[in-house]
């Protein structure tokens, strides 16, 4: 797989997307697809430590772009 | 129930009779669909943090790691601890079957780009056994 650097644009004063995308099934199909177990696939994974607030349902997070 | 761009926090993921801990995902899709013989309703990418410094180089070389940093974006509510989200893998669940929480969510924008990013994706590795 090519290597790929990621950075977000940036927004400026464009409008804001409000609306979801739908995730495209044909063309995630079409890829080359290996079966993992969960235990391999989650093996390099650093669960989030979320604050108790969150785990308690009092705050919700909220991504979004800057 | 969850709807397209929310954060779950799977609580009861156990493999093989082991709870491999609480870990975060994002709902990408939640239409009822079938994969290799076995029905879901849900489809997500794993979350993740950084270690440290090191990690996160090794990390951000990795072209299937979409950033989730200060840089870019903006978490409220977060632990201040920059991740990323792991797009090559995809999780596949059945609610019914699955205990989470809706933790939060990622804003359409953000959304999209991730989308983006899985969308030029060469290979991908799917996770079924918790169907």
């Amino acid at each position: 797989m090519a290597n790929r650097k990621f950075r977000f644009k940036r927004g400026g004063n464009r409008k804001m997307n409000r609306k979801y995308n739908t995730l495209d099934l044909n063309n995630l199909n079409n890829k080359k697809t290996k079966i993992v177990s969960s235990e391999e696939a989650l093996k390099d994974i650093s669960p989030i430590n979320w604050s108790k607030e969150v785990l308690s349902g009092e705050k919700k997070i909220n991504i979004d772009k800057r | 129930m969850c709807k397209v761009g929310d954060i779950l926090l799977i609580r009861n993921y156990i493999h093989n009779g082991q709870n491999l801990k609480r870990h975060s995902f994002v709902v990408l899709d939640d239409k009822a669909g079938i994969i290799q013989g076995l029905e879901y309703d849900l489809v997500t990418n794993v979350m993740s943090s950084f270690k440290d410094e090191e990690h996160r180089k090794k990390k951000m070389d990795y072209s299937g790691n979409f950033p989730i940093t200060h840089d870019d974006s903006n978490v409220v509510n977060g632990n201040d601890r920059d991740g990323y989200i792991k797009t090559d893998q995809f999780y596949y669940f059945n609610k019914d079957k699955t205990d989470f929480t809706v933790i939060g969510s990622l804003n359409p924008d953000i959304f999209n780009l991730l989308l983006e990013f899985i969308k030029d994706l060469e290979q991908r590795e799917i996770i079924i056994d918790n169907l």
